[in-house]
């Protein structure tokens, strides 16, 4: 098969012997790997939402069998293939959940999205956690008194002044945010800029 | 030979009298607070302590982004044990690079992490390469392109794309869990890559510069001209 995304749990961490990485990917049934779940190993491509714990993943190759493994994980989310076809409300109602549980802001998906131009937006979200982390390090965002309903202006100041750094790095336009800016808002408004941007994720082209 | 243009602008088969901590006068440093050292014991390297990252980058080289690094497997005992080829290393005090590992009694085998400041994430891994002794461990980082190459082979182990690290310093890295003398690394090189080849005709235009500053490899081929002595 070809074309599959998924959204799983971190896990790891603690070492360079358990280092972070997606649930369940990285094994092999033989025993030989970390943790058996799936009948193979495979190559993947990965997009980790920061330090939040989860991790899209796309896998090479990944056979039929082990994708329907996959997808009845409770903690896993498998994502349709036809990338172009627009979301059913039931699927809205399970996005929505599955991001705002992680604090990937998604009220705005509603039945008039793709899930190519949704996950664009999502992803600009992602990769914007991903270069604040490169700056500010390995700790999580969220949790705390911090929370999609929390102000730009209410955050650390080394916080601030990294989120601005990791927007600008991207080249993504600020100029609309302002300190009473929540971070839902800010979010969405940053991702909205990668909408009409290609993302390459191994085997997938969103 | 990997594909790539490797140009080694440092290399030691750690040729002193036994050092711990492993210095050569001063250019190797041990300056993650995580971590111990490294130190020469009969002109190869081992680790100071069991069970710990002994990690040294080196600090008084010129570091291009784009870089690689191999060392020579000198011994790979009985044990779980790992030696790394390390690029864009951070200065410290904290752990943060790519981490290229090569890894004997546990799994996977061979490994690609991103170090964040001590946390580390798992880019790719293999689990089919059984690492020995007289092995080559080789990583380059160009780019966001992140490759591990097992005896200067012709294509990479493992491959991973990360964008968070553009520069830093080269380095190495021993573990090991049962006995110091059963993981030790030999022949350490380090190096940038040379431009690819340009062919064609060079124009009356073409400068010194053109080649030396712009980092190219000059290939020229005669054909027919007149030759005029010196």
């Amino acid at each position: 098969m070809a074309g599959e995304l998924y959204l799983v749990p971190v896990v790891g961490g603690t070492s360079i012997r358990d280092p972070r990485r997606p649930k369940y990917l990285d094994s092999d049934a033989s025993g030989q790997g970390r943790g058996g779940a799936l009948s193979a190993r495979y190559a993947i491509s990965q997009e980790e939402y920061g330090y939040e714990g989860w991790i899209f993943v796309a896998p090479y190759g990944i056979s039929a069998a082990d994708d329907l493994t996959l997808r009845g994980f409770a903690d896993a989310y498998g994502l349709p293939t036809d990338l172009d076809a627009f979301l059913t409300p039931a699927q809205v109602a399970v996005v929505q959940q599955k991001l705002e549980a992680i604090n990937l802001p998604a009220l705005w998906i509603d039945t008039t999205w793709t899930w190519r131009l949704a996950l664009r937006v999502a992803f600009g979200m992602v990769r914007l956690m991903r270069r604040f982390h490169d700056r500010h390090g390995p700790v999580k965002f969220f949790g705390g008194s911090v929370t999609l309903a929390t102000t730009f202006g209410s955050l650390p100041a080394a916080v601030r002044t990294n989120l601005i750094w990791a927007a600008d790095s991207l080249e993504l336009d600020r100029t609309g945010a302002n300190a009473g800016t929540t971070i839902r808002v800010l979010w969405k408004g940053l991702g909205d800029q990668t909408m009409t941007e290609t993302f390459h994720l191994g085997p997938l082209v969103i | 030979m990997p594909p790539s243009t490797r140009r080694t602008l440092f290399q030691t088969g750690f040729p002193e009298a036994n050092q711990d901590p492993l210095s050569q006068g001063g250019i190797w440093t041990n300056s993650y607070t995580s971590n111990s050292n490294a130190a020469i014991v009969g002109n190869r390297v081992r680790a100071h302590a069991l069970s710990a990252d002994c990690t040294m980058s080196l600090n008084s080289v010129g570091t291009p982004g784009d870089q690689f690094v191999r060392v020579e497997i000198a011994t790979f005992g009985a044990g779980v044990m790992e030696i790394h080829a390390e690029c864009r290393l951070s200065a410290g005090p904290s752990w943060t690079g790519y981490l290229f590992v090569a890894r004997k009694g546990a799994a996977p085998a061979s490994e690609i992490i991103y170090m964040n400041a001590g946390v580390p994430s798992s880019k790719a891994s293999e689990n089919v390469t059984a690492w020995a002794g007289g092995d080559s461990v080789s990583s380059e980082a160009i780019g966001s392109s992140l490759k591990l190459y097992r005896n200067d082979g012709a294509t990479e182990l493992i491959s991973a794309s990360d964008s968070a690290l553009a520069s830093g310093r080269p380095g190495l890295d021993i573990y090991t869990e049962t006995a110091l003398a059963n993981t030790e690394l030999d022949n350490f090189s380090f190096g940038d890559f040379a431009s690819a080849a340009v062919t064609g005709t060079g124009g009356s235009g073409m400068t010194e510069t053109d080649v030396v500053a712009g980092g190219k490899t000059l290939v020229i081929t005669l054909t027919g001209d007149t030759f005029l002595p010196s």
